[in-house]
């Protein structure tokens, strides 16, 4: 107990004496993109979206002092909004992200029921690592400024069963996390890392 | 920026923590967080929050029956952080697969953040905290007396912040009664004594704290041997809007406070018109304070 009190006796000091120092302290932000594809179509269809560097960088909540670390996609939804008029009661989806002219598989032959106007996102859980991986590095390319051409993202896909009306719209979202680390200039009694900048 | 509630805890941290850090800098470590995710990040910095507005009320039961007494004083508190509020076990969000469950860092934990591996080379980041061991707090105060055996203590401070943020309003009332005074030649100085603070910060935090308690006092020539036994309660309130445009809603919620009963022991060195005290809080959120009185 007498180092704990000691411990506040320091803080208290170090509060009046506002003595500083920096710490170097790790940040995750979310960066999240949603693109609306509309379908209104009789069988097999084919929609894409282009997310651009200004947007990613527009979203993106890292300070100019902050050096960004890495890029991971957490995770990929869609929702399926049911438009009037449309006919198919399912719906089966492949994503894809366009490397090099080619589509890319995020992920392949995902069901999803068209029922509501207003319905939730599902998560997938059937990724493809290696669209996912190619994903990220081209969200990490525009955060770092290494290549800033459009991002293409697409779906196709057919009702389940196949040759039926599909009027929907569908909402492609990603989930990334950037992470960046910063410098910051802290009282004397934080703990981390010292700063070496 | 486009998170409130990144906005808040960046306030909240500036506040009471680390006036020297810019806002947006410490405001991100919130970013990754909703829901019940959320509030077991923050729930150790209601409990400290609370503890450290609810010490330093006192330095001594003894309250002159009647007579002027007027002194300012500055209190600087600290909530001790334990080992078990540096961390909590954390779900991964919707979305992510597959869902997860593990042990990482609160607000005042490890400042590393913490990486699981997902299905199909998806990770999901849980940030750091601050690696705190205490959560230090300086506040100042005024107090003034006596009419029969009663005191008022006030708390307040005022600041403009910015457009962004709105203003500080920190405001604390309390009243102290002499007990002892009914007593003759009782042997200790006994008092009872209500406190209601308040803190606001615009639109993004709304606090309140109560006290009331029963202290005891003796005094050996400059010193003074004191404690006391208190009932409180606190809550931090949190309210944002999280996602943008169409998928913006509002996410709210309570922190309230740990502590409930307080037991305090401390001590006050009298030298002319200054008194310097120090005292221990054992609750569930232990706390310790010093306090320079200058005053008559």
């Amino acid at each position: 107990m007498n180092k704990r009190i000691g411990l506040v006796l320091l803080a208290g000091a170090a509060l009046l004496m506002s003595g500083c120092q920096k710490k170097l302290f790790h940040f995750v932000v979310p960066l999240n993109k949603v693109r609306t594809i509309a379908i209104d179509n009789t069988g097999e269809f084919a929609g894409y979206e282009k997310i651009t560097a200004r947007e990613i960088r527009a979203a993106l909540d890292v300070p100019e002092d902050g050096t960004v670390t890495g890029v991971d996609l957490e995770s990929v939804q869609i929702r399926v909004r049911l438009v009037d008029g449309n006919v198919a009661t399912w719906v089966k989806l492949s994503g894809f992200v366009v490397d090099k002219g080619k589509p890319l598989l995020l992920f392949k032959d995902k069901s999803v029921p068209i029922s509501h106007v207003d319905t939730k996102y599902i998560g997938l859980n059937a990724l493809i690592a290696e669209g996912v991986e190619k994903l990220a590095g081209k969200i990490n390319d525009h955060v770092n400024k290494v290549n800033d051409a459009d991002i293409e993202i697409g779906l196709t896909g057919n009702s389940d069963p196949a040759g039926q009306l599909i009027k929907v719209e569908i909402d492609f979202k990603i989930n990334a996390t950037v992470k960046y680390d910063q410098c910051v200039e802290v009282f004397d009694f934080f703990g981390g890392e010292d700063c070496t900048e | 920026m486009h998170n409130p509630l990144i906005r808040w805890l960046g306030l909240v941290m500036i506040l009471l923590i680390a006036p020297g850090i810019a806002a947006q800098d410490l405001q991100d470590y919130l970013s990754r967080y909703l829901g019940d995710n959320g509030k077991k990040y923050l729930q150790p910095l209601g409990d400290a929050f609370g503890a450290n507005l609810n010490s330093g009320l006192y330095h001594t039961a003894h309250i002159p029956r009647v007579g002027l007494h007027i002194g300012v004083e500055v209190i600087a508190t600290g909530a001790l952080i334990s080992d078990a509020q540096r961390s909590f076990t954390a779900t991964t969000e919707a979305g992510f697969e597959p869902q997860t469950s593990l042990e990482v860092p609160t607000v005042f934990g490890e400042t590393a953040p913490v990486a699981v591996p997902g299905q199909g080379g998806t990770v999901y980041n849980f940030p750091g905290g601050y690696d705190l061991s205490v959560m230090p707090l300086a506040m100042p105060q005024i107090t003034i007396g006596s009419l029969l055996g009663s005191e008022v203590t006030l708390r307040y401070a005022a600041l403009e912040l910015n457009e962004e943020v709105g203003d500080l309003n920190l405001l604390g009332i309390g009243f102290r009664h002499s007990l002892s005074q009914y007593i003759p030649l009782f042997p200790v100085d006994v008092a009872a004594s209500v406190f209601y603070q308040t803190l606001t910060v615009g639109d993004l935090l709304d606090a309140k704290t109560r006290v009331i308690g029963l202290s005891a006092s003796r005094t050996f020539n400059l010193f003074t041997l004191y404690g006391g036994l208190s009932h409180e309660n606190s809550v931090m309130e949190a309210s944002y809007e999280h996602g943008e445009g169409e998928e913006a809603e509002t996410i709210s919620f309570d922190l309230e406070g740990a502590n409930s009963v307080r037991l305090t022991l401390g001590a006050t060195l009298k030298l002319a018109i200054f008194r310097l005290h120090a005292d221990y809080s054992l609750a569930a959120q232990n706390s310790a304070c010093v306090g320079l009185y200058i005053g008559l």
